[in-house]
């Protein structure tokens, strides 16, 4: 069965993931590299054994870096109501599979390892999503590769395209947003012509597999044009290095990331 | 048949990245009249063109089709984009052109004649064999086949060449003539008043501009608008 695809809610909306908020402030003024280094550092260490005195000590950063970078609450990605069911039912199956430790009620013994466990990794995802917004909130896209080109530096003793994974990775980020506006293109083109919401798995399956592939042709030829683009420029060329000033902001920042990368892992 | 009412839009809304696209515009369009609707880059046309089309909800004002909201209105109005091959979801032309709808060969074959190609030629010719302003008319076909009452179109002749323009010109006024009412949202002013019995320009999301598109044209009344419009 199918409806007609009508609901305010399915309106099509902006995305805004990872988006700088311009404001000035003094987590805005950090090099890029410093909060690079910082968000890979942290969130290597909560990953590598999610814990959830660990997880709570990386809440703290991400909400005291949110506050002190002046990102107003708006800014604080909302998801859709399809992913929170989608989390709520893997919770719910997660909860399913007991394990320790046991939660007495009355005569009842349940276990709640399952949900533990699920609690701990959905919450790391949050906080991994958390520290990258945090980046892309108080980062230019402009300042990334710079940033990552001193960063990367070492890398090419052993002969590493240092320059062309940058720029390949930075190009990759630019086109982000473009190829989010064409699957909002693509998804209103296909309401255009075919404006029932399909409700069968079938339909479903088909609606995405027309999407798909007709990305898939479009982002094709727009990734030869942008190559055909860049060899009529000259080719990549090489990125221009950043370098990180000796202040006390930034030396303050690499060693409150010391102490919270040391925190979690000993905690 | 459709009105807008104090019709605005904002993206983004209650983001740091809030940002307006549309403000306060009043607009009516009966059955079979053509619109033409122009302004700069960023003046808010493809905003208004989403929004006749029922692809976006305004949020603010009015904007309905027979006093249904348009966005529940479905395949009563359609949008065609810019970039057609987007539109184009299926391997072959008479395939694409049939694609969610019941129809079979002779309807196929009676859209793509409305819009101007030959079905004897085209129908099962490949999608990517195609040129720019052949898939363009090719998504027209697939929307017309639909039968909506309100087609939008959103820059429909860029890209194309003299021919190929002037066959869409004569496709827009043909479609109008069968009681469709036509949108057109373009920088291109040529042989306007052949689809279009009205032009209206945008300027910063408002709406500055409003007379009927012929004496417009000719006594260069749209220009000035335009270029006050900057």
């Amino acid at each position: 069965m199918s409806r007609p695809a009508s609901a305010p809610g399915q309106a099509v909306t902006e995305i805004n993931l990872l988006r700088y908020v311009p404001v000035d402030s003094p987590v805005h003024r950090l090099w890029a590299g410093t909060k690079i280094v910082a968000l890979v550092a942290i969130g290597v260490a909560v990953s590598e054994k999610p814990h959830w005195y660990g997880e709570l000590v990386v809440a703290g950063v991400v909400v005291v870096a949110a506050v002190l970078a002046r990102v107003p609450i708006g800014a604080v990605p909302r998801f859709p109501r399809w992913f929170w069911i989608g989390v709520g039912l893997t919770a719910v199956i997660a909860g399913f599979s007991g394990g320790k430790p046991n939660l007495h009620l009355g005569g009842l013994t349940v276990g709640v390892g399952g949900l533990d466990e699920w609690g701990r990794l959905t919450f790391l995802v949050l906080l991994l999503l958390g520290l990258s917004s945090v980046l892309g909130w108080t980062t230019r896209m402009a300042d990334l590769a710079p940033a990552l080109s001193t960063l990367m530096a070492p890398l090419r003793l052993v002969r590493l395209p240092v320059d062309e994974i940058i720029v390949t990775s930075a190009l990759a980020v630019r086109c982000l947003p473009l190829l989010v506006d064409e699957m909002r293109i693509l998804h209103a083109a296909r309401r255009a012509r075919q404006p029932e919401t399909p409700e069968k798995l079938r339909e479903i399956a088909s609606t995405l597999h027309d999407i798909l592939v007709t990305a898939l042709v479009s982002a094709v030829r727009r990734a030869q044009e942008m190559a055909d683009a860049i060899e009529a420029r000259g080719g990549v060329g090489s990125v221009i290095a950043s370098r990180p000033r000796l202040r006390p902001a930034e030396v303050l920042t690499w060693l409150v990331t010391a102490v919270v990368t040391a925190a979690v892992v000993l905690l | 048949m459709i009105r807008l009412a104090g019709v605005g839009h904002v993206y983004s809304q209650g983001t740091p990245w809030a940002r307006r696209g549309l403000e306060a515009v009043d607009l009516s369009i009966g059955r079979g009249d053509g619109l033409l609707v122009a302004g700069a880059n960023g003046s808010g046309k493809t905003t208004l063109a989403w929004i006749l089309a029922g692809m976006l909800v305004p949020t603010e004002g009015v904007a309905e089709l027979d006093g249904e909201p348009l966005h529940q209105a479905g395949p009563r109005a359609a949008l065609a984009f810019q970039h057609a091959r987007l539109q184009l979801f299926r391997p072959t032309v008479g395939q694409d052109v049939a694609f969610g709808t019941p129809m079979g060969d002779p309807e196929v074959d009676d859209a793509l004649r409305t819009v101007g190609l030959d079905p004897v030629e085209v129908r099962d010719r490949r999608i990517d064999a195609l040129s720019g302003g052949q898939q363009r008319r090719v998504a027209l076909a697939g929307l017309i086949a639909r039968r909506p009452e309100l087609l939008v179109l959103d820059e429909p002749f860029s890209g194309l060449d003299a021919e190929g323009r002037a066959t869409l010109v004569e496709v827009l006024g043909r479609l109008r003539t069968s009681g469709l009412s036509v949108v057109v949202v373009s920088h291109d002013y040529e042989d306007a008043d052949r689809f279009a019995d009205r032009v209206v320009v945008l300027e910063s999301g408002r709406m500055v501009f409003d007379e009927p598109t012929a004496e417009a044209l000719h006594d260069g009344r749209l220009f000035a608008a335009l270029e006050e419009a900057g």
